[in-house]
């Protein structure tokens, strides 16, 4: 609908036209019929916060209809690749947009990497000394959570981080594999599992009470977290402009991301 | 020795409330309408449903204020109305399914005699479901006469039967009758059956017990209005004393007389019940002579009930025999008849029930 | 051409299974029982929760499972003062999770089949001086066979096909509550389709050899009820 309008706007002065089209657009939003105008985003879910809080700032300049789908990065590309109707995919890897990439569905330079992940120690209960890796040293009677690593970045990354401190095999045993990072997050907040290997995004949303500590990044492959932007249009243009704004840029680090 | 039973049950439709004694020696026969709650009582006698009261069974208890038996432990045999054989087991599994479970005495029906009584040899090893209703009833009834139960309770076993089925386990009922040593107490509602089989009888309405007795007692009271049905009959208890080959006929003998009938193949001495209804029975002011009526009794008139506008009943005595004679009401004030006066019963028609 | 992961998964999944079904049959069969015989008024009250399992999602059984287990729900702070560890993450409590999530499927079949039997069997069997457990044994359980076999049939495979409750409080640990619908949803998630397709075959052959033996057992050991 928009579009139209600024073809119109090349014979009408661009205020009206834009005015005729907010207005019109406004009428589209009642219609709950799927129309050209709706952005169309995947969202890993580990994003999901922080991407809700970019498009409500994005919110605050323009009306563009945005509609977020969030859930795991692989299901997401399954979908993708049986034509999902998205426009812009956020992965929670780099493996994925990748794939994409390579079988020739998007042009090449419309993969960017948008955040790196951040892998923490997290407990649910106060531990009475500092929380860091040594509490691996003696770790029995216990269970440690993570995301399985052949589905979720930050599960490989755990993975990395305990078989770089030579504690993998040793502690196999009590170590509970969830589905993905929230499910692991559910197996530590329920009091099951006493550590869990999470996201510092996760972490610092959920305000959960509790003692995390920082995994030194050089325990484990940087979690790069790629988009791929599907369909290169004006809207999305405009969102991506306004997702590498310094505004976005912030709400990103603060969401516990680092930036690339 | 007696069964007293003293019981109080609220049911739907009525309440039992019943408070008398069974003699614990032959076929007593409970008879009522339906509803009346003659199943329950049985049901209560075999501790399958709990009533408040006492129940005795000679010196046994088995239900009073601080005991109640349950009927595994009663020494009882049940057949139920619609045989209810476990359709899991062959007709010899069923019989044996309750024996297995008693100490044999001496004094236990001996499978063998059971399945010969009921002519059970060539089905024994049958599947239940390819018996056809007599054959499952027989079959039940073995299977309860083997457990050497003091008492059998039988629900009105032929009631599900068509008629030829009837006809075809009546002989063997009766036979339980006169080989079997065990009380046998007779739910029923047909009056042909109970004056068939049973020696006493107990009468129930609605939940209790209105009268008990004797058959041939019970059956000739004219205050019992089944009395005065069309079939209404006398039941005489009588002894074959002699055979007749030459006009076929055999004799039998009762208290007060001798009766002939068409021959039957019963060995003298033999008991025999004889039916005689009431509408098969005139009587004479004078002995008959020429007359083509071989049974004829000399008794007196004992009570005249008046039936209907044109009928009357009389209750004929001769020493302990009773006899019912309908008579129209002309004839009985033509003749006189009154209480006490001798007269002569002609018996038309007699049935020999065995 | 298998992953011993897998294999290994097969098994845990028709242990859990083969156990489940043990124990439901153990406690189910005289809860059916009860709840043919009884004339309790609120009877139909404890029917709805044992039907529950069957409309609560599987994922929503297993989630406050999770709760009830951990340090702060009743089942945890239990085993805590038992001295134990935590059930989630073991086979146990897979077990527990099993059993609540197949119940309906045992207890219903069985309380199906006790009511076709009727009462009369039972009176006939104490007449003939049965006492009630002897009855229960010889007259009702033969009788009640297809019920039994339908309540094994049902409880073993909707365990096997068990999902939800295991990715709640299962944890995936290799040899212990790694089940084969876990398995597979794995592989087909990190786009191994080969493992996929091969396990969800081996899955399928076995439970349908598996099926198919007692289908034929049931045919051949059942008896009419009615007569």
């Amino acid at each position: 609908m928009t579009l139209a309008c600024y073809l119109k706007s090349n014979h009408h002065t661009k205020k009206i036209s834009l005015a005729i089209c907010f207005s019109i657009l406004l009428g589209g939003l009642v219609i709950h019929s799927a129309n050209a105008s709706t952005l169309r985003i995947a969202v890993a879910s580990n994003f999901t916060h922080t991407m809700k809080s970019i498009v409500k700032r994005y919110h605050e300049k323009t009306a563009q209809r945005v509609l977020i789908s969030s859930g795991s990065t692989g299901k997401h590309f399954a979908q993708i690749m049986n034509g999902a109707p998205f426009d812009i995919f956020f992965a929670a890897d780099k493996r994925r947009p990748e794939i994409i990439e390579n079988n020739n569905i998007v042009q090449p330079g419309n993969r960017f990497t948008y955040a790196i992940g951040q892998l923490v120690l997290w407990s649910a209960k106060i531990q009475d000394r500092h929380l860091n890796l040594s509490i691996f040293n003696n770790f029995t009677n216990k269970y440690l959570a993570i995301a399985n690593p052949r589905l979720a970045p930050y599960g490989k990354a755990a993975e990395e981080t305990l078989k770089k401190i030579n504690a993998w095999s040793r502690i196999r045993k009590n170590i509970v594999m969830g589905e993905n990072i929230t499910q692991a997050f559910q197996f530590a907040a329920s009091g099951n599992a006493a550590l869990a290997m999470l996201a510092y995004s996760q972490v610092k949303q959920a305000n959960a009470n509790g003692q995390y500590y920082l995994i030194p990044k050089n325990h484990y492959t940087p979690i790069e977290q790629q988009a791929v932007i599907l369909k290169n249009n004006k809207n999305v243009q405009s969102f991506v402009s306004f997702f590498k704004s310094k505004k976005s840029q912030d709400l990103i680090l603060n969401a516990g991301y680092r930036l690339p | 020795m007696t069964i007293d039973i003293k019981l109080e049950l609220a049911k739907e439709n009525f309440n039992l409330d019943v408070d008398f004694s069974v003699p614990l020696k032959g076929i007593t026969a409970l008879f009522g309408p339906s509803g009346c709650g003659k199943t329950t009582l049985l049901r209560t006698l075999a501790g399958l449903e709990k009533a408040n009261g006492t129940i005795k069974i000679a010196e046994d208890i088995w239900q009073d204020d601080t005991i109640f038996v349950p009927p595994h432990k009663r020494a009882i045999g049940y057949v139920f109305q619609e045989a209810s054989l476990f359709p899991h087991l062959t007709v010899i599994k069923n019989i044996e399914y309750g024996l297995k479970r008693i100490v044999a005495s001496n004094k236990s029906i001996p499978l063998k005699q059971a399945v010969e009584l009921l002519d059970l040899m060539p089905l024994l090893k049958r599947r239940t479901i390819h018996l056809s209703g007599g054959e499952r009833q027989r079959v039940a009834i073995a299977r309860a006469l083997v457990v050497n139960p003091e008492i059998l309770l039988m629900d009105e076993p032929l009631a599900a039967l068509d008629d030829t089925r009837k006809q075809e386990i009546m002989p063997y009922l009766e036979s339980l009758h006169d080989e079997l040593d065990i009380p046998v107490l007779y739910v029923s509602h047909s009056w042909d059956e109970v004056t068939r089989l049973a020696d006493s009888i107990v009468l129930m309405e609605k939940g209790r017990v209105v009268d008990s007795g004797n058959i041939t007692d019970v059956s000739t009271r004219m205050d019992l209005s089944f009395n005065h049905q069309l079939d209404a009959s006398a039941i005489i208890e009588a002894k074959v004393i002699a055979h007749d080959e030459t006009f076929h006929l055999t004799h039998l003998e009762f208290s007060g007389g001798e009766m002939s009938v068409v021959q039957k193949k019963l060995p003298v001495g033999h008991s025999a019940r004889l039916r005689i209804l009431a509408k098969d029975v005139s009587v004479t002011l004078e002995q008959q002579t020429g007359t083509s009526i071989l049974n004829i009794i000399p008794v007196m008139i004992e009570e005249l009930y008046n039936e209907n506008p044109s009928q009357v009943m009389l209750r004929l005595k001769v020493q302990d025999t009773i006899l019912l004679s309908r008579v129209t009401r002309k004839s009985a004030a033509e003749l006189g008849l009154k209480i006490g006066l001798k007269v002569y019963a002609q018996v038309k028609s007699v049935a020999l029930l065995n | 051409m298998f992953l011993e992961s897998d294999i290994t998964a097969l098994f845990i999944t028709l242990k859990l299974a083969a156990i489940t079904t043990l124990i439901l049959l153990l406690l189910g069969t005289p809860l059916a029982w009860w709840l043919a015989n009884t004339r309790w008024r609120y009877k139909f009250m404890l029917e709805a929760v044992i039907a529950l399992p069957l409309v609560l999602p599987p994922t929503v059984l297993g989630f406050y499972l999770l709760i009830a287990l951990g340090s702060n729900g009743p089942l945890g702070k239990f085993m805590n003062f038992l001295g134990g560890q935590s059930l989630a993450f073991t086979f146990t409590g897979l077990v527990i999770g099993s059993v609540i999530y197949s119940l309906p499927f045992v207890v219903q079949p069985l309380q199906n089949s006790f009511n076709l039997i009727g009462r009369r069997p039972m009176e006939v069997a104490a007449t003939l001086r049965a006492s009630p457990l002897d009855r229960f044994f010889t007259v009702i359980v033969p009788l009640a066979r297809p019920g039994f076999f339908t309540a094994i049939i049902l409880g073993f495979a909707h365990t096997v096909g068990e999902f939800g409750v295991v990715l709640m409080i299962g944890g995936n640990l290799p040899g212990e509550t790694q089940v084969v619908s876990i398995a597979i949803y794995d592989h087909v998630e990190s786009l191994s389709y080969s493992h996929a397709h091969g396990l969800s075959a081996l899955l399928l052959i076995s439970s349908f050899a598996l099926l198919i033996t007692v289908y034929a057992l049931n045919r051949r050991y059942s008896f009419n009820v009615k007569e």
